[in-house]
């Protein structure tokens, strides 16, 4: 799998072979890829937060008359620590919900908000089909798309929604099944 | 005893601005500690090397809180 020539940075959205442990983690077990949703899908909440800054500048050219020096200091210190918040909230998430893909099993780690965990496992021996969606003009240009995982009996289906490289992934997880 | 009774719409205004920086502040601090606490436990969950940052950031955030919710006591008026 090119483990020389690939991108293992934990602040990527498709690492492989990355430096990561996981609850619940076998003693034989590692993990091969790591997958968070592609940056440019994180985009709305970044123009949000720049929009934002330009609403708050903006209104700094009409609230000091009416609010007096210590009130407009205040009103600029709490929309500046919202602001950060929001870009802080939305990274948090978009960087604990991962896909991770072990030599053993697939795991789909989501958090909902602050106070919701789900995690959907799937063993490898399991897997029994793999579909990859890709469509319209974004996902074909920046190679991003949705990854569904049908597994056999009762285990959980898996899908990675709006993960980089998906016919890349499918491959992977090909190979690690013809390997196991 | 008439002074007393009239209160402007100015006054009026920053009362409204007192209460309102106390209860978002207030608010502000909460989702701040809930935010610690739940990153506390998403870092334990998925431990990457780069981890001690995020809780880093989130220590921040919650002095920021603070600092906004005394000022909101004390520098609001």
């Amino acid at each position: 799998m090119g483990k020389n020539n690939v991108n293992n940075q934990i602040f990527n959205s498709f690492c492989l072979h990355p430096n990561i442990c996981f609850n619940d983690q076998d003693v034989d077990e590692y993990p091969i890829l790591v997958l968070r949703a592609h940056p440019i899908t994180q985009l709305p909440w970044l123009f949000n937060s720049f929009f934002l800054m330009i609403f708050i500048l903006f209104l700094n050219f009409f609230l000091p008359r009416y609010l007096g020096f210590y009130r407009f200091v205040f009103f600029n210190f709490f929309a500046l620590a919202l602001i950060f918040s929001y870009l802080y909230f939305n990274f948090i998430n978009w960087f604990f919900n991962v896909g991770i893909i072990t030599n053993k099993r697939i795991l789909d780690v989501d958090f909902y908000g602050l106070m919701y965990r789900e995690t959907t496992i799937a063993m490898l021996s399991k897997v029994e089909d793999i579909t990859v969606k890709v469509g319209g003009f974004f996902y074909s240009f920046f190679d991003y798309g949705n990854l569904f995982i049908q597994t056999a009996g009762k285990e959980a289906n898996i899908e990675f929604i709006n993960i980089p490289k998906p016919q890349k992934v499918a491959k992977i997880i090909n190979q690690l099944l013809k390997n196991g | 005893m008439d002074s007393l009774l009239i209160i402007d719409n100015r006054q009026i205004i920053f009362l409204f601005f007192k209460v309102f920086s106390l209860a978002f502040s207030f608010v502000y601090l909460i989702f701040s500690v809930v935010s610690f606490q739940q990153i506390k436990i998403m870092s334990k969950t998925i431990r990457v090397e780069k981890s001690e940052i995020l809780i880093v950031v989130s220590i921040i955030q919650l002095m920021i809180s603070i600092f906004l919710f005394f000022m909101a006591i004390f520098f609001v008026t």
